[in-house]
């Protein structure tokens, strides 16, 4: 009894710092902890009901000790704020007014097209549209868009670079070659296509290019007759 | 949060305590079982063993049996089931041969079985 109590202990944080680890792509709106014990009371409660070489005994210990560990961690997470930020992360705040903070995107396993993508979930196509967004712990994401942003409304931005890549397949549709391209992050400081953080293109041809460190810019080319997505 | 707490107290508590409990009864039940055994083996040995005898072994391991169920794994149980019962049998053919190897592998798992379920850092990883 006592073994299958401290085995499921052991089981649990062994989770729980996998799915910390894991980062918020992994969790969608539950804490960190509340999914590990999704993961386990699910099977921890099947495996002895289907299997009759077990005792029934085993289950419910192991199904006590979760539940015991859940209402541990609910108390420290109540009584201090680094339990809560060991046990369930803190939020982080992933665009600002700077821009796409790809430090904290990495911190969180994610990357830029990540981040679009999450923000289509809520509603927003642009980079531009948002002064915030914010990654909370649950793996939600938080969204302030900016005062005009009724007006800056555009067309669909199509990501040309991520993190130093060139989306080859969006830079087909965009019309531009990659000699282009590189002339156009040239102009803009960036030496090469391996210090462009993001670079996205609506269908207005307005930019939206930010290199690794610096503040992000928006500007407009001409996009070439007959170019439309 | 005080009510949380005193939950999680006494539920650890009263894990505790049948987490013991259930460790002073398999081992309890498990040297019972080793000490009928053996009796059964030295009679056996000096081909003494009787179909009583035969049925001694027999109720005592069925008596035990039941509740053994509740706290260690079935196929454990399954195991020792097979050859106690399969000593009975010898014993009452009055083959002593046979018999004399099935009890000492019965002996041999009254020891090894408590093994398992003792708190010990192998029995956790």
């Amino acid at each position: 009894m006592i073994i299958i109590f401290v085995r499921s202990i052991v089981v649990f944080f062994t989770l729980l710092i996998v799915m910390r680890i894991m980062g918020k792509r992994q969790i969608g709106e539950m804490q960190p902890f509340e999914l590990v014990i999704t993961l386990l009371i699910s099977e921890l409660a099947c495996i002895p009901m289907t299997d009759v070489s077990i005792p029934l005994l085993y289950g419910v210990v192991a199904i006590v000790a979760i539940f015991i560990l859940h209402q541990l961690i609910s108390i420290l997470q109540q009584l201090s704020q680094t339990a809560k930020r060991i046990f369930s992360g803190k939020p982080s705040l992933v665009l600002n007014k700077n821009g796409v903070d790809f430090y904290e995107l990495r911190q969180n396993n994610m990357d830029v097209e990540d981040l679009i993508e999450s923000m289509r979930s809520a509603g927003f196509y642009s980079l531009d549209d948002l002064d915030y967004a914010i990654f909370e712990s649950n793996g939600k994401l938080s969204t302030k868009e900016k005062v005009d942003y009724d007006k800056k409304k555009t067309a669909l931005p199509i990501l040309l670079i991520s993190d130093g890549k060139i989306v080859k397949k969006n830079l087909e549709i965009s019309g531009f070659s990659e000699s282009e391209l590189l002339k156009i992050i040239n102009e803009h400081g960036a030496k090469s296509v391996k210090r462009v953080g993001v670079m996205t293109l609506d269908g207005n041809g307005k930019i939206y290019f930010q290199t690794q460190k610096d503040k992000y810019e928006t500007f407009n080319v001409c996009l070439k007759k007959g170019i439309k997505w | 949060m005080v009510k949380t707490i005193y939950s999680i107290i006494i539920t650890v508590a009263i894990l505790i305590l049948a987490g013991v409990g259930e460790q002073i009864y398999i081992k309890k039940t498990f040297d019972c079982l080793n000490q009928d055994f053996t009796l059964a083996y030295e009679k056996i040995q000096s081909q003494e063993a009787t179909v009583d005898d035969a049925n001694a072994i027999k109720t005592a391991w069925l008596e035990k049996k039941k509740l053994l169920h509740l706290f260690i794994s079935h196929n454990d149980v399954k195991e020792l089931d097979l050859w106690v019962f399969e000593t009975v049998a010898y014993v009452r053919a009055q083959n002593f041969k046979e018999a004399i190897s099935k009890i000492e592998v019965a002996i041999n798992l009254t020891e090894q079985i408590p093994r398992n379920y003792l708190i010990r850092i192998e029995n956790i990883l």
